[in-house]
């Protein structure tokens, strides 16, 4: 019983630090690359929100649970309804809305002019922790 | 003592075969100049441990080396293509960047 307790919470310790601060990248995009003058400065614009895990989650009430058997069930059924109604293709974990990602157009303009953008790179990553993460699109280019 | 030997050799193929598997993540286009005489590509890649990566930064260095093959004109016709490889333990993500190398005003 000692050692199955040991285990676990070495368990818990290698996966909480294996998970910490890990980056995903989903997609990547240069744009065209024009010749910006010396003076150029560069500038990013960022939008990000929070996303959950709901399989790591149940697993961590599991781990909480101690072996319950009854709490065992409930995350059961709780991550298999979820994994049928979150199928297809997605980025990262999941989000209450996308809406975030929006304002990156307008955040972006406000930081440089269209007309004065130029080098444009835009990424989706994904900064990861245990059960959360941040869920992130960026614009970095040159204001020239 | 049987069952240990085949889930050992179970382990063994796994880790085999799945060596080298490729996974192509996105691929983009930026429009095509008629100009394609000056070809540029850029490399860069980052490694993980078991699917765990720390930071993205050698995305800013495919940026880097690609403008650093084209410094007094533009690059156009930018293909971005982001992939995975993935060798038993450890995992490479690769960008490969492309384009044509124009001079300032050309199409």
């Amino acid at each position: 019983m000692k050692l199955n307790s040991t285990k676990r919470s070495l368990f818990t310790a290698i996966t909480l630090f294996g998970l910490s601060g890990c980056a995903h990248l989903h997609t990547v995009k240069i744009g065209e690359r024009r010749l910006a003058p010396a003076n150029a400065t560069p500038f990013d614009a960022k939008v990000s929100e929070t996303g959950f895990n709901v399989k790591e989650a149940t697993q961590a009430v599991k781990i909480i649970g101690n072996g319950n058997a009854s709490v065992n069930r409930t995350s059961d059924t709780v991550n298999n309804l979820y994994s049928l109604v979150s199928f297809g293709p997605k980025t990262g974990n999941d989000v209450l809305n996308t809406e975030y990602a929006d304002s990156i157009g307008s955040l972006s303009n406000s930081q440089c002019s269209p007309a004065n953008t130029v080098g444009v790179v835009s990424v989706r990553e994904t900064m990861k922790y245990p059960v959360i993460s941040g869920e992130i699109v960026k614009i970095e280019g040159l204001c020239k | 003592m049987k069952k240990s030997i085949l889930s050992s050799h179970l382990i063994l193929l796994c880790l085999i075969t799945l060596s080298g598997c490729a996974t192509l993540k996105s691929v983009s286009v930026t429009r095509v100049p008629q100009d394609r005489s000056k070809p540029v590509n850029a490399e860069a890649w980052g490694w993980g441990i078991l699917g765990l990566y720390f930071d993205n930064d050698f995305v800013d260095e495919a940026v880097k080396n690609l403008d650093e093959q084209c410094q007094n004109g533009r690059i156009s016709g930018v293909m971005t293509k982001y992939s995975n490889k993935f060798y038993s333990l450890w995992t490479t993500r690769t960008i490969n960047a492309s384009g044509y190398c124009l001079a300032g005003n050309s199409k």
